[in-house]
């Protein structure tokens, strides 16, 4: 058996990577077992097993929660025994003028203006939102709201009471997780697990310079996940930004450190190889573009229609434009749900099981992703100045083991949290 | 790698290296039409039974980590010893979530009993 390296400098697990077949396996070409790797597989274990403690109490909380916990036309938990013949009046297409839509919605709901301009924008995007309800304890008229609505160019309808035990996947009206929006974020994790092996493949061959572009692709991508993870629950919280105590903090906290890192590793670089200064020098325009596009989208009247066609962003830019205007008071974001996600018309912890269920298990996912960026930012800084080689390189497979195991718990999430 | 380094042995070394970049890039483009067919599974059967729903999806959710587990993280190359971590952690984990079925069977049997009468009930639990 082969003597044991330092950690760090040990074979990996690459199954080329090595002197000898390990004993026990004659005639397979199998990498060794070096303590790094069973280390961090047993670390691996212990999270496999706390993913399945919050799966199982998942599984359990969803098969035990009762008939009618869920309504489309009333709160969460609200006891539907006395109101049976409720009806609702559900608005499925604002039609071509919103605006006039939404004014007559803030008055039928008891709503104020620019809750109901968000309701209508959100009913659009989802297609289906309650806008009030007729039941014996809330007498409305449901009937004359609707032809109201109906003139003004909107698509709606009257429905009877339904109720779930959990809240279906593509019902609007009780589930507002996005499913087109997750798939995709699903494949973007997907795009980072690739890259992060074509990392390990690179320094496999000897070949720095594209270990250290395919580690800063995979940091791009994980944090486009997380981008989009943090923009979903934007969506979903619908918080509130106070918008006098926050001045550009936003801009501060992420450029400068980001800034100061790439430069030292700038005046690093130039101790070493040309190439590596043209990685960093790539790396300082890109956070350049990005302080740009930032100040492009508070400086420039940009059109409405393009802010919310390029998605996400359009939350950052929001963000960065209450933080900028600090005079504008509080301002509201994200969506303003139907009545059946949440009383407050937010999708937030404490509007149900489900919702607590949700926030509880993507969020322990989105902290790792979070440590998974932070530990390859690390390795790939040390790989700008040449830390690793064809011959030491296991923190490179130990971080991609990590990483890998992050992208296996999401498939599984994603299949029992938004699918099922 | 042979210790020599010969350069036959590097250009053997190199070959491998590419096919396992192409295997890479093949168990990539499986999970990316294991994705979508997971999307359209799960949009064109919203109504399907249950078990239907959730065992199709469950198994393209296997296949998926399954791939992930075995290229992406070596396990198919790595030797036996990764048995000593799997075995018991696979084990522990099914105790886990099986030892809860009693449970959930008890809960849906008292269910079935009192359904609610008073609305009509849609997307019941399975």
């Amino acid at each position: 058996m082969a003597e044991t390296p330092p950690f760090g400098e040990e074979p990996t697990g690459e199954p080329h990577d090595h002197d000898h077949a390990p004993s026990g396996a004659p005639g397979r070409d199998t990498p060794p077992a070096t303590p790094g790797k069973v280390a961090m597989w047993l670390f691996l274990a212990t999270e496999v097993m706390f993913f399945t403690g919050l799966i199982g109490s998942y599984v359990v909380l969803r098969a035990g929660s009762p008939p009618g916990s869920y309504s489309n036309l009333f709160p969460p938990g609200t006891d539907l025994a006395s109101r049976a013949g409720a009806v609702g009046l559900v608005l499925l297409d604002p039609g071509e003028d919103p605006d006039k839509v939404a004014a007559l919605v803030a008055e039928a709901g008891g709503l104020p203006a620019e809750e109901a301009d968000r309701f209508v924008e959100t009913a659009g995007e989802i297609g289906e939102a309650v806008v009030l309800v007729d039941s014996p304890y809330e007498p409305s008229d449901v009937e004359g709201w609707r032809q109201r609505l109906a003139e003004a160019g909107a698509s709606v309808e009257v429905r009877g009471l339904e109720s779930f035990a959990w809240p279906p996947p593509y019902n609007g009206l009780v589930n507002p997780l996005s499913i087109d929006l997750t798939a995709l974020n699903t494949f973007i994790l997907i795009c980072s697990s690739v890259t992060m092996v074509l990392a390990l493949a690179a320094i496999q061959r000897g070949d720095t310079l594209r270990l250290s572009l395919w580690l800063l692709a995979t940091i791009l991508i994980g944090s486009t996940f997380l981008g989009i993870q943090v923009y979903e629950y934007i969506q979903l919280i619908g918080p509130t930004i106070e918008c006098s105590v926050a001045v550009s903090g936003w801009h501060v906290a992420v450029a400068v450190p980001l800034a100061a890192l790439l430069l030292l590793a700038l005046l690093q670089a130039r101790k070493t190889e040309g190439r590596t200064a043209a990685v960093v020098l790539l790396s300082l325009v890109l956070v350049a573009c990005y302080e740009v596009v930032s100040i492009l989208g508070l400086t420039a009247d940009l059109d409405a229609e393009f802010l919310e066609a390029i998605g996400p962003v359009t939350t950052a830019l929001r963000l960065d434009e209450a933080l900028y205007q600090a005079d504008i008071g509080p301002i509201e974001l994200g969506h303003r749900y139907s009545v059946g996600v949440g009383a407050s018309g937010h999708f937030r912890p404490s509007s149900s099981l489900f919702a607590s269920s949700f926030f509880t298990m993507t969020g322990f996912h989105g902290a790792h992703v979070t440590g998974g960026v932070l530990a390859l930012t690390l390795i790939w800084l040390r790989s700008l100045f040449g830390g690793y080689s064809k011959e030491s390189h296991a923190v490179v497979e130990l971080a991609g083991l990590y990483w890998h195991f992050v992208d296996l718990v999401w498939i599984i999430l994603f299949t029992v949290v938004y699918l099922i | 790698m042979d210790p020599t380094g010969t350069p036959t042995t590097v250009v053997v070394a190199h070959r491998e290296h590419s096919s396992h970049v192409k295997a890479y890039l093949r168990v990539f483009l499986a999970l990316l039409a294991l994705t979508v067919a997971e999307y359209l599974y799960a949009r064109l059967l919203t109504d399907a039974p249950a078990a239907l729903l959730i065992g199709g999806l469950l198994v393209l959710a296997v296949i998926k980590a399954g791939l992930v587990g075995l290229f992406f993280m070596h396990l198919l190359f790595e030797g036996r010893w990764k048995y000593l971590v799997l075995v018991p952690t696979t084990f522990l984990a099914s105790v886990t979530v099986l030892g809860l079925v009693p449970d959930l069977a008890y809960r849906q049997d008292d269910r079935a009993g009192a359904p609610p009468d008073h609305v009509a009930s849609a997307g019941e639990e399975p």
